[in-house]
């Protein structure tokens, strides 16, 4: 079990003023049994005129901010202090084989598992792409087990595709990816999303934050030694694994399985549904950007 | 005449002729009325038909997607009573359905856990809107109004082709089709006992009433339109005045503080429920598409907070799919422990093993539709070539839970007009429903559609055919009953009563485009009626060229046309051309028309007309054929004095004629100041051309030969037009009107700008001018002065103008959307 102070500072900076701003963030670590949310909160400027607080459709906590002031500059501060534990360990042997698991969801208009069958189908992001199938197919032998497969795809991924921020963006498609075997977090897990539902198995998008053994890349450290992504925001997948199992959930981008240093925040089927920050301004002409997001582990 | 509706053997239903070749008998009045009639009367009357619909409807669609033509067949659709009384039971059934199942697809979703709805058909569904989850309200059902789409079966029962629950239309179209038949044809009426609408909208209005009133005790309803470019605007238009409820664009509609309302001259009014017709995913560009344009930013947060009632839900559409059908009897018995009693024609969806089987072994028993992509038309295997069939096929089989395969359907003929008297045609019925309370209204009425030949393929997906439906009563009409169906439409409508600001601002340029108009129209027609004459007198000539500068300061004609002779061809042609299909008169009546379009609502019958007239294009002549050109130009000043006319005396004297008057006034006064300025500016040759010109333009040459009965055109006769206070086409009078109307805009600031820039006009234009002393250098001295001074005076009236425009009508603003995507390695980097 570790616990955490998460800080995530997003501020807006607009050339002329913005006379109204409506946002909604998802930006509230999930509160769950693995990861108890002690303490959380969500600090707006200028003062909302109005805020409401909701839940989506796949469970994530949003906010609603409407902020009706003319203002230049907009802000959101998320902090949270969290505990997070590592799920029970299951022995790879316990999974079942993932022919069952895409079988069960095969099944005749009515699959047998309802709670996962959304996440087979292709998304805005996750189209099923027949190269990230191709590729995927190649950890699935037959008979192997859902745990087995799935973290031996991870763990080829970071292998095979290099970790290059600036090489991609938000909108780059799965099979660009698979050409080229770069990007970020984003792009492994879309692709590793891709390969997944192409096989017939259901995966989920996750976002949320990575805590880095190294905060500051020390000068001694060994490449290996350090987690990629400096406390920032990251994605990873999580996979069903037969209704004993249920989720769980790897990180391609570090050949991990989720233990205790991934914080969560949404779960959806790729990142359209996860956005942290969206909103519509009226007036504002152009506008910067900054965002920090610090991880502090306070075990 | 019956012979071509005997039935062949086990052939389509026929609605009027029984299986032993008798006419039925709820036709029975009808036919022998038709029979009776002699041909000629019967194709007048359709004739007359077709044109109420189309006046109905041409200024309408101005600018709309091109649209299939609608034509109108008089002879009605009859059902009688106790077969209303099933598809009315059938309908209010399955409207309960499918409404209990989109609270469940939006709300636990538990017919996906108990293996009764496909997850496919939800999550698979570009229909399905994910941010509408779980945003059920307490107020209202999701599904508030919903439509089928009926055929009757050669057995003789009803059958539903397909649900309609995103917005469909149903009942503004029957209310229209009612009207135009009731006014062609109204002999038809007098002995049948046809149901009413209004009742029936009568009690929507008081449902919707019901369900504001759960927000507040004198709720505000509004009509939320795509607009006058969207096909289905006129039936907007008529439901919203018959519902008296607001006809509303998203950009008339703000979300402030998690509550809506619409933007009035009063500021923003509290809008309570939304009756939209723009599809769900438009209805917000912060939750839902991004890129739309018609909807209201905040409205899914506002719905979700409960501070307004949104129908139907967006996202309802989801119940659309076809693939729904085949597991509806099993959810039916399930949520309502019944059968259905309007079942739907026999369906299967792909996505299930056997009936893709079915279909693969044997496609030319089928008709394959798409699951969740409606505008692709169906397919009919049995009509393919095996080239095609192969590609289906191999499609389908790539995607089986894409299709949904439909048996193929005969549909009943109904008897419709044609050049060959009566031809049988096949139909499609589409009814609609309200829900109020606990229950569900069916309209007993509805709208019929048939193809334009026998081939029912070709029908029945737009275009076509309309038909009004008749509902007959049990009993015998009552003594004067008929008359009443005869006016279904209410004589007066129900004005609603804040103006908004977007109808506003477009009155203000309704007022200055028919003003602009009038001004071009008396330039052309001073212009023409020179040129007609021939061989132009100097004097005459003189009066052609300043003509010419002035068409082309106002835009009637190119810079190097007016620079070119006046007694020569280019002129003469310039001036023609302006006034074909694709001038400049054109152009403005255009503009002129578009506004008029998006007030539809709230101009009255009258005022419709007259715009309409206005607006005909001028008939086109070939060459020089200056008489009727004359002729058209006349026309247009008729109407345009109608315009202003129907203005003055049957507009009520709110806050919107208001804006048209000042509109008018600003307007006219710039005119005034361009024909000036054109006159005098350039230091005329002819003083007495140019006064006896601007006269003419300011139709101000009859209160000239009363205050100069010597028929002097000295420079002091320009007083009439100036400074004259009791000249209504003279600059005081616009001025005087422009500063009283001001002041009575009330409610506002004080707009003591506004009201100080035309009291100063007022007063420059007082001061006296020595026009007595006309010594030569004096006159050089007085003709610039009226030059300059018009300009000033224009150019003041345009500021005037945009102060307005920025004080009422500007917090009409686009919001932009902003993503913040973070990624890894992305930090401190300016996104887009």
């Amino acid at each position: 079990m570790k616990r955490y102070a998460v800080r995530h500072e997003t501020r807006y900076t607009y050339s002329l003023p913005v006379d109204i701003g409506m946002h909604i963030a998802r930006l509230s670590p999930v509160n769950n049994a693995l990861q108890r949310r002690i303490e959380h909160s969500l600090d707006v400027t200028p003062t909302p005129a109005w805020a409401m607080a909701f839940s989506d459709h796949f469970g994530n906590g949003l906010h609603h901010f409407s902020i009706e002031t003319a203002h230049t500059e907009f802000a959101v501060v998320q902090k949270t202090l969290v505990e997070v534990t590592a799920p029970t360990w299951t022995p790879e042997s316990a999974a079942p084989a993932w022919e069952t698991v895409r079988d069960g969801l095969r099944a005749d208009a009515f699959p047998e598992y309802p709670e996962a069958a959304e996440f087979i189908y292709a998304s805005p992001l996750v189209p099923i792409d027949p190269a990230a199938t191709a590729y995927a197919a190649g950890s699935f032998a037959p008979g192997a087990t859902m745990i087995a497969a799935a973290f031996d795809l991870a763990k080829r991924i970071k292998q095979d595709f290099a970790y290059a921020p600036g090489s991609t963006t938000i909108t780059t498609p799965v099979s660009e990816i698979m050409e080229r075997r770069h990007g970020v977090c984003q792009d492994f897990t879309h692709a590793m999303l891709s390969g997944l539902r192409g096989l017939g198995l259901p995966a989920r998008y996750v976002s949320g934050y990575l805590k880095t053994h190294a905060a500051q890349p020390q000068p001694d450290a060994k490449p290996d030694e350090k987690l990629v992504g400096a406390d920032a925001s990251h994605a990873w997948v999580s996979v069903w694994c037969g209704p004993e199992i249920g989720w769980l959930e790897f990180d391609p981008t570090n050949a991990l399985m989720v233990a205790e240093e991934h914080i969560a925040v949404a779960y959806g089927r790729d990142f359209t549904d996860v956005t942290p920050l969206r909103g519509l301004i009226t007036g504002g002409g152009g506008h910067t950007l900054t965002v920090a997001v610090k991880v502090e582990a306070l075990n | 005449m019956t012979a071509e509706h005997l039935p062949t053997a086990l052939v389509a239903y026929d609605e009027m002729v029984s299986g032993r070749r008798a006419l039925r008998p709820h036709w029975r009045d009808l036919m022998a009325l038709v029979w009776g009639m002699p041909p000629e009367m019967l194709r007048e009357k359709q004739a007359r038909a077709a044109g109420h619909l189309a006046a109905a409807d041409n200024l309408f669609t101005e600018g709309a997607e091109p649209t299939p033509h609608w034509g109108m067949d008089l002879l009605p659709l009859i059902i009688p009573d106790a077969e209303w009384q099933g598809i009315a039971a059938g309908m209010a059934q399955r409207a309960k359905l499918l409404n209990l199942v989109l609270e469940d697809i939006y709300g636990p979703q538990t017919l996906i856990r108990d293996k009764l709805l496909p997850p496919f058909l939800v999550f698979n569904n570009p229909a399905f809107l994910r941010p509408v989850r779980f945003v059920t309200s307490p107020l209202a059902p999701p599904l508030h109004f919903y439509a089928a789409d009926l055929v009757r079966m050669p057995d003789g029962g009803w059958r539903v082709l397909a649900d309609r629950t995103q917005a469909p239309g149903a009942v503004g179209y029957a209310l229209r089709h009612r009207s135009v038949a009731a006014r062609s044809f109204p002999e038809a009426f007098r002995n049948a006992a046809v149901r009413r609408l209004q009742p029936a909208v009568d009690e929507w209005q008081a449902s919707l009433q019901a369900i504001g009133g759960k927000l507040d005790d004198n709720p505000r309803i509004v009509l939320l339109t795509p607009g006058p470019h969207n096909a289905s605007y006129p039936e907007h238009v008529l439901l919203a005045q018959e519902l008296g409820i607001t006809l509303a664009q998203g950009s008339d509609l703000t979300v402030r503080e998690g509550l809506v309302y619409l933007r009035t001259l009063d500021g923003l009014a509290r809008v309570h429920v939304i009756y939209r017709r723009v599809d769900g995913e438009y209805c917000d560009p912060l939750e839902l598409r991004a890129d739309s344009a018609l909807g209201v930013a905040g409205l899914v947060a506002a719905v979700r907070a409960g501070n307004v009632v949104l129908l139907n839900l967006p996202g309802t559409a989801v119940a659309e799919t076809p693939g729904l059908a085949p597991f509806l009897p099993a959810i039916a018995r399930k949520l309502l422990g019944e059968e259905l009693t309007l079942p739907a024609v026999t369906t299967w969806w792909c996505g299930q093993k056997a009936p893709l089987e079915e279909v693969l072994n044997t496609p030319e028993k089928f008709v394959l539709q798409q699951a969740f992509h409606p505008e692709i038309a169906p397919l009919d295997l049995a009509r393919s070539t095996d080239q095609e069939l192969a590609g289906h096929l191999a499609a389908l089989r790539a995607a089986p839970g894409q299709y949904v395969a439909v048996e193929r359907v005969m549909h009943s003929r109904v008897p419709a007009f044609s050049e060959n008297g009566l031809e049988p045609r096949p139909v499609v019925l589409r009814v609609g429903a309200f829900s109020a309370g606990d229950t569900w209204r069916p309209v007993p009425g509805g709208v019929a559609r048939i193809a334009n030949s026998d081939d029912q393929r070709q029908a029945l997906h737009l275009g076509g055919i309309v038909k009004d439906v008749w509902i007959l009563k049990d009993e015998p009409a009552e003594e004067g009953s008929h008359a009443e169906s005869l006016v279904e439409l209410r004589k007066t409508h129900k004005v609603p009563d804040a103006v908004g600001s977007r109808v506003a601002d477009d009155l203000f340029w309704l007022g200055r485009y028919a003003e602009r108009l009038d001004a071009g129209a008396r330039q052309l027609r001073s212009t023409v009626t020179r040129l007609v004459r021939g061989n132009p007198s100097p004097r005459e000539t003189a009066e052609l060229q300043l003509l010419a500068h002035l068409l082309h300061n106002g835009g009637w004609i190119g810079a190097d046309d007016s620079r070119a002779p006046v007694d020569g061809a280019v002129f003469t042609m310039s001036v023609v051309t302006s006034m074909t299909p694709n001038g400049s008169v054109a152009r403005y009546q255009g503009s002129l028309r578009q506004i008029a379009v998006s007030l539809r609502d709230r101009l009255s019958q009258d005022m419709w007309r007259i715009v309409s007239v206005l607006t005909r294009p001028l008939a086109h002549t070939a060459g020089d054929d200056f008489d009727s050109l004359l002729g058209s130009v006349d026309a247009m000043l008729m109407a345009l004095s109608a315009f202003n006319g129907t203005a003055a005396e049957n507009m009520t004297r709110g806050m919107g004629w208001r804006f048209l008057e000042i509109g008018r006034r600003i307007e006219r006064g710039i005119q005034i100041c361009n024909a000036v300025d054109t006159m005098f500016g350039g230091h005329p040759a002819r003083v007495e051309a140019s006064v006896r010109l601007l006269l003419e333009l300011c139709d101000s040459v009859m209160t000239h030969r009363k205050r100069f009965p010597m028929d002097s055109y000295s420079l002091a006769a320009t007083d009439i037009v100036l400074t004259e206070a009791r000249n209504p086409r003279g600059l005081a009078y616009q001025l005087e009107a422009l500063r009283k109307e001001l002041d009575g805009l009330i409610g506002h600031d004080p707009l003591a700008e506004e009201k100080q820039l035309v009291d100063r006009l007022l007063e420059s234009l007082r001061a006296p001018t020595p026009l007595a002393d006309l010594s030569p250098d004096r006159f050089d001295a007085l003709t610039e002065g009226l030059g300059v001074g018009a300009r000033t005076c224009r150019s003041e009236l345009i500021s005037l103008s945009d102060m307005l425009t920025r004080s009422f009508f500007t917090h009409i603003k686009i919001a932009r959307s902003v993503v913040f995507a973070a990624r890894d390695g992305d930090e401190d980097r300016a996104a887009s």
